[in-house]
C-alpha cells in the first residue's frame, strides 16, 4: 500500500534520513521505533508531504506521492496525528473535527454533512460532552484524542500516528489502545510511532526500528525485539 | 563615468546614516522581537530637537546631543519599558508601533506645522563644503555621518561581543527562557537596549537636521530604506546593517544619477522585496541571533 | 439560508438607494449624502481587506496598493480617453486583483513569509506600485479628473456617489458574508489558526488563499476606481498616503476581524469620528486618539468590538436610543455629530471590563442570549 523508496532527507548538512526503505501492506499495524532523533517524526513529515525528501521515492497505491502538496496526499487517504497536539485554537472541538470532516477525503459534503460526521467522531473517541466547548478547554488527553478525531474525519485508509501515547496515563493509554484497534478493525491501516515498548509490541502486527535515518531492523515485533543490534542502539537505555 | 564615480561616493556616504538608523532598528528586532516603526518617529523627533536648539541658540546643531542624548536615552527606555510591561513583540509590536508612529507624527505636525525646515546655512556652513579628491566631492557632513556610522556599528559591535552585558544580551536573543536560567535579567537589560535605540535615534536625528529639509512626514522616506537595510544585513547584525545600509545607498544614488530621482524608491523597495523573497536571513547572516 | 441572506442585503440596499429622496423629505442637510458615501468607502475598504487578514491570518499593510491601483486605473482612463467611467470600475477591480493574484502567486509559496514578513513585503508592494505610478502614469503631476458623464437616473453627484458606494460597499460586504458561511471562509479560519495541519486535514491552502487575495484585492479596487471620481484630483502622495492601510488596519481591529460585519462596524464607527472632529482645531486630537485607539483595542479588547456587542446589545441599543432621543429633543447639532456622540456611549459601554459589566449591568439587563434561549425553550413548550 505504502513503499518508501531509499528515502534520504537533508537539513542543511545534516542528514536525517540515510536512504530508508519501508513497505507498509493494508492491513497492517506497523510499529516505527527507535531512539530521539532516529528519523521517525522525520520520515512521517516527509510521507504526508510537509517536507520533500531530498531523493528517493514514496509510493501509495502505486502512484508517487513525493513532492505532492499535503492536501493532496490526505485527499489519497493519508491523515496523520501530531505528536504535540496542534488544534485549530480559535474553534470549538466540533468545529476543529469539522474542518477535516469538510476537506478530507470524502470532498464535497456539505457543512450540514460535515457537522453530523463531525458529531459521530467526536462519539468515537468519547469527546462528544465537550463538542460546543473551545479547544483550550481541553487537557492533553482529549486534546491527542481530538487529534485522532481529526484525523479520522478525513477518512483515510492510512493513519500515521505521531506519539499518540507520550505524556498519558496508564488507564488513558489503555483506553486509546483499545480505540486504535477499533479504528484498525474498522478497515484502516496504521503506522504508530511510539516510545511506549509495552504499547508497540503488543498493538503492531510488524515492527520497523529506525536508527540514525536507518532501517536497523524490521519483523514480528517477538524477533525484532531480540535483534542484537536493535537492543544496542536502543532497548538498553530506554525501555519502558 | 565622472558622475558615476561621484554618485557612487556620496552614496557610500549617505548609506552610513542609514547604517545608524537601521542598527537601532536590527537590535531591538533581533534581540527583544520588537519591530519598532517608532524608532522612525523618534530619529525625525531628535532631528526637530535639533533644528529647534540650533534656530534658538544659533549654536552648532551638533552641540545639542549634550541634551537629545540623556533626553532620548529616557525616552528610548520608557519605551521599551511599556513594551515590556504589556509584553509586545512580535507581529503585535509592529501594530502598536504603528499607532506610536502616527501619534508622534501628529504631534511633530501640531509643533513644527507641516512646514518645510531647514538649519540656515550661517549657523552650519560646513553643509555645503566638500572635502574634495582630484574631481570628486564629498560633502562635509556626509563624511561626518559615515565615520559616525563606523564608530557606531563598531562600538556597537565591541559592546555586544566583548563586553559582559552584551553577552547576556545575545544570550537573551537566542534563548530568553534558558537565558533568564543563567540568571540573566531580561527586563534590566531589555530597558538598556530600550535606552540604547533612543541614543541611535538622537545621534542619526543630528546628522538629518543638517543633511535634509525636515517634514512631520519625511520618515516615510526612510521606512522602507531602513527596512530594506535592516533585512538585507541581517536580523540583529550591526555590522550587517552598516554594510547593507552601503549598499542601499549606493543604489540610490546611482539609480537617481542614471534613470532619474523617480525611480530610486523603485530600486529601494523592489530590493526589500528580493531580500524578502530569497534571502529572509539577510545577507550577511543574523550575527546576533543566530 | 444564503438565498435568505441575499434577500436581506437586496432589501437592506433598495431601502438604503431610496434615503436621497428620504433625506429631501426628512429635510437632513445634503453633506449627509457624502457623510454616507464615505462611510460606504471605508466600509468597502476596511471588508476587502478582512476578506484576506481577517478570516486567513495574513496580516497585509499594503492594502493601499490595490485600492491606489484601482483609482489610478479610473483615473488614467478617464483622463486619456474617452470611455465612461462606470465602466473603468470592474476594471479597476480587475486590474487591482491581478496584481494581488501576482503577488499572492510568489509569496504563498514560501512557508517563511508569515506574520511580520508578509506585512512588510506588502508594505513594500505598495511602496513600489507608487513608484511604478508615479514614473508611469502621474508624472509628479497628478491627474484631474473633473466632472464625469454617467446615467440620468442616478441622480446628482452626490446621489450618484452615495448609490455607487453604496452598490460596492454591499458587494463587497455580501461576499465577506458569503466567503465567512462557505468552504472557502472555513478553510481560511484554519489557515488562520494552523496553516501546516489545515494542509495536513486536506485543505488546499495555496488556491484558497489566492482566492482570498483575488477577492480582497478586487473589491479594494473597485472602491478605489469609484474613490478617484469622488476625489476628482489624485496624487502618489494623496493616494498613498500610508492612512489607508493604518485606517483599514483600526477599522477591522475595532470591529472585529473573525465576522464579516466587524470592519463594518469599525468603518462606521472610525469615520464618524474623523468626520465629527475633522475641523482643524481638533486634529491633533484626532490624530492621537486614533493612534491611542489603536494600542489601546489591541491590548485591552484584541477580539474587536462585534464580539462584545452581541453580548450586550440590548444594553447598548437601549443606551443608543436614549442618546439619540435626548440630543434631539434638547441638544440638536450636526446630525452626524449626534451620530458620533450617540457611538462614543455606546463604546464606552462595550468598553467596561467583563467583572465589572457581570456585578452591575448585566445583573439587572438580561444578556441577548439568555432572550434568545428563553424564547426557543417557550417555544418548544
Amino acid at each position: 500500500m505504502l513503499t518508501c523508496h531509499n528515502v534520504i532527507k537533508d537539513f542543511g548538512g545534516v542528514r536525517a534520513l540515510a536512504g530508508v526503505t519501508i513497505t507498509v501492506h493494508e492491513g497492517e499495524i506497523v510499529g516505527l521505533v527507535g531512539p530521539n532523533g532516529s528519523g521517525k517524526s522525520t520520515l512521517i513529515n516527509n510521507i504526508t508531504g510537509l517536507t520533500v525528501p531530498t531523493a528517493g521515492g514514496i509510493q501509495f497505491l502505486g502512484q508517487e506521492i513525493a513532492g505532492n502538496p499535503p492536501h493532496r496526499i490526505n485527499h489519497m487517504g493519508i491523515a496523520r496525528t501530531y505528536q504535540i497536539p496542534r488544534p485549530f485554537s480559535t474553534m470549538t472541538v466540533r468545529e476543529n473535527v469539522e474542518i477535516s470532516a469538510l476537506f478530507g477525503m470524502t470532498q464535497g459534503i456539505s457543512q450540514k454533512e460535515a457537522k453530523q460526521q463531525a458529531i459521530e467522531w467526536l462519539d468515537f473517541t468519547g469527546l462528544s460532552s465537550y463538542a460546543n466547548l473551545p479547544v483550550t478547554k481541553l487537557n492533553l488527553h482529549q486534546r491527542k484524542f481530538l487529534e485522532l478525531s481529526r484525523a479520522l474525519a478525513t477518512k483515510p485508509s492510512l493513519l500515521l500516528l505521531d506519539e499518540v501515547m507520550a505524556g498519558l496515563n496508564p488507564s488513558e493509554i489503555d483506553e486509546s489502545v483499545k480505540m486504535i484497534r477499533k479504528v484498525h478493525s474498522s478497515g484502516v491501516t496504521i503506522v504508530i510511532v511510539e516510545h511506549l515498548m509495552r504499547v508497540v509490541t503488543s498493538l503492531s502486527t510488524r515492527m520497523v526500528v529506525l536508527d540514525q535515518g536507518r532501517v536497523i531492523a524490521e519483523g514480528l515485533p517477538e524477533t525484532v525485539m531480540k535483534d542484537p543490534l536493535v537492543v544496542g542502539a536502543y532497548l538498553g537505555k530506554d525501555y519502558a | 563615468m565622472q558622475l558615476f564615480i561621484q554618485s557612487l561616493l556620496s552614496g557610500i556616504l549617505i548609506g552610513g546614516l542609514y547604517g545608524i538608523i537601521a542598527v537601532g532598528m536590527t537590535l531591538n528586532w533581533g534581540i527583544m522581537r520588537v519591530i519598532n516603526l517608532a524608532h522612525f518617529s523618534l530619529t525625525f523627533l531628535a532631528a526637530y530637537i535639533t533644528y529647534q536648539f540650533s534656530t534658538v541658540t544659533g549654536a552648532d546643531p551638533f552641540l545639542s546631543l549634550f541634551i537629545t542624548l540623556p533626553l532620548f536615552f529616557v525616552i528610548g527606555l520608557v519605551m521599551q519599558w511599556f513594551f515590556e510591561t504589556f509584553q509586545i513583540e512580535g507581529f503585535v509590536s509592529l501594530l502598536v508601533t504603528f499607532g506610536l508612529f502616527a501619534i508622534f507624527e501628529s504631534i511633530m505636525r501640531e509643533i513644527w506645522t507641516a512646514d518645510l525646515r531647514t538649519l540656515p546655512l550661517d549657523i552650519v556652513p560646513y553643509r555645503v563644503e566638500s572635502f574634495w579628491i582630484g574631481p570628486y566631492a564629498l560633502r562635509k557632513p556626509q563624511v561626518g555621518v559615515f565615520v559616525a556610522a563606523i564608530i557606531v556599528s563598531a562600538a556597537t559591535w565591541v559592546f555586544l561581543n566583548r563586553t559582559y552585558i552584551g553577552k547576556a544580551l545575545r544570550a537573551i536573543s537566542q534563548d530568553r527562557v534558558v537565558a533568564g536560567a543563567f540568571g540573566v535579567n531580561h527586563r534590566q537589560l531589555a530597558l538598556l537596549l530600550g535606552g540604547m535605540m533612543g541614543v541611535y535615534a538622537a545621534i542619526a536625528g543630528a546628522f538629518i537636521a543638517v543633511l535634509f529639509v525636515l517634514r512631520p512626514d519625511g520618515t516615510v522616506d526612510f521606512i522602507g530604506v531602513i527596512f530594506a537595510v535592516v533585512m538585507l544585513g541581517g536580523l540583529g547584525n550591526t555590522v550587517g546593517a552598516f554594510g547593507a545600509g552601503v549598499i542601499i545607498g549606493v543604489a540610490q544614488s546611482l539609480t537617481s544619477a542614471t534613470i532619474g530621482p523617480g525611480f530610486s524608491p523603485l530600486v529601494t523597495f523592489s530590493l526589500l522585496i528580493l531580500v524578502l523573497l530569497f534571502k529572509p536571513e539577510g545577507l550577511f547572516g543574523r550575527s546576533a541571533t543566530s | 439560508m444564503k438565498w435568505r441572506a441575499l434577500l436581506g442585503f437586496i432589501i437592506v440596499g433598495l431601502v438604503l438607494a431610496y434615503f436621497p429622496e428620504l433625506r429631501d423629505m426628512l429635510g437632513y442637510p445634503r453633506y449627509v449624502l457624502t457623510f454616507m458615501y464615505f462611510a460606504f468607502f471605508w466600509t468597502s475598504l476596511a471588508t476587502s481587506w478582512n476578506i484576506l487578514t481577517g478570516y486567513s491570518g495574513y496580516f497585509s499593510f499594503g492594502h493601499g496598493a490595490f485600492y491606489g491601483v484601482g483609482v489610478y486605473t479610473t483615473a488614467a482612463i478617464v483622463t486619456k480617453t474617452e470611455l465612461p467611467f462606470l465602466l473603468t470600475l470592474p476594471l479597476a477591480g480587475v486590474l487591482a486583483s491581478l496584481l494581488g493574484l501576482t503577488v499572492g502567486f510568489v509569496v504563498f509559496r514560501l512557508p517563511q513569509l508569515r506574520g511580520e514578513l508578509f506585512a512588510l513585503l506588502t508594505l513594500a508592494v505598495e511602496f513600489v506600485v507608487a513608484a511604478i505610478l508615479f514614473n508611469l502614469v502621474d508624472g509628479g503631476y497628478g491627474l484631474s479628473i473633473g466632472r464625469v458623464p454617467y446615467p440620468d437616473f442616478l441622480g446628482d453627484f452626490s446621489e450618484m456617489m452615495f448609490r455607487l458606494g453604496l452598490l460596492i460597499a454591499l458587494l463587497t460586504v455580501f461576499a465577506a458574508y458569503l466567503v465567512h458561511h462557505s468552504r472557502l471562509g472555513r478553510g481560511l479560519f484554519a489557515i488562520h489558526d494552523d496553516e501546516a495541519v489545515a494542509e495536513g486535514l486536506g485543505v488546499p491552502t495555496f488556491r484558497y488563499k489566492m482566492m482570498a487575495l483575488g477577492l480582497s484585492t478586487f473589491f479594494a479596487g473597485l472602491a478605489g476606481g469609484l474613490h478617484a471620481v469622488q476625489l476628482s484630483y489624485v496624487d502618489i502622495g494623496g493616494v498613498f498616503k500610508l492612512t489607508v492601510p493604518l485606517f483599514v488596519i483600526l477599522m477591522s481591529l475595532l470591529g472585529g476581524r473573525r465576522h464579516w460585519l466587524g470592519p463594518l462596524i469599525g468603518a462606521v464607527i472610525i469615520h464618524t469620528f474623523n468626520d465629527a472632529f475633522s475641523d482643524t482645531r481638533f486634529q491633533l486630537l484626532n490624530d492621537v486618539a486614533t493612534g491611542g485607539l489603536l494600542i489601546a483595542i489591541i491590548l485591552f479588547m484584541p477580539e474587536g468590538i462585534y464580539e462584545r456587542l452581541r453580548q450586550r446589545l440590548i444594553p447598548a441599543a437601549t443606551l443608543a436610543l436614549l442618546v439619540v432621543v435626548i440630543q434631539a429633543l434638547a441638544i440638536g447639532g450636526r446630525i452626524t455629530v449626534q451620530f458620533a456622540v450617540m457611538l462614543l456611549f455606546v463604546i464606552a459601554l462595550l468598553m467596561i471590563p467583563q467583572r465589572f459589566y457581570d456585578t452591575v449591568i448585566g445583573r439587572f439587563v438580561p444578556s441577548f442570549e439568555s432572550v434568545k434561549a428563553k424564547i426557543r425553550s417557550g417555544a418548544e413548550e
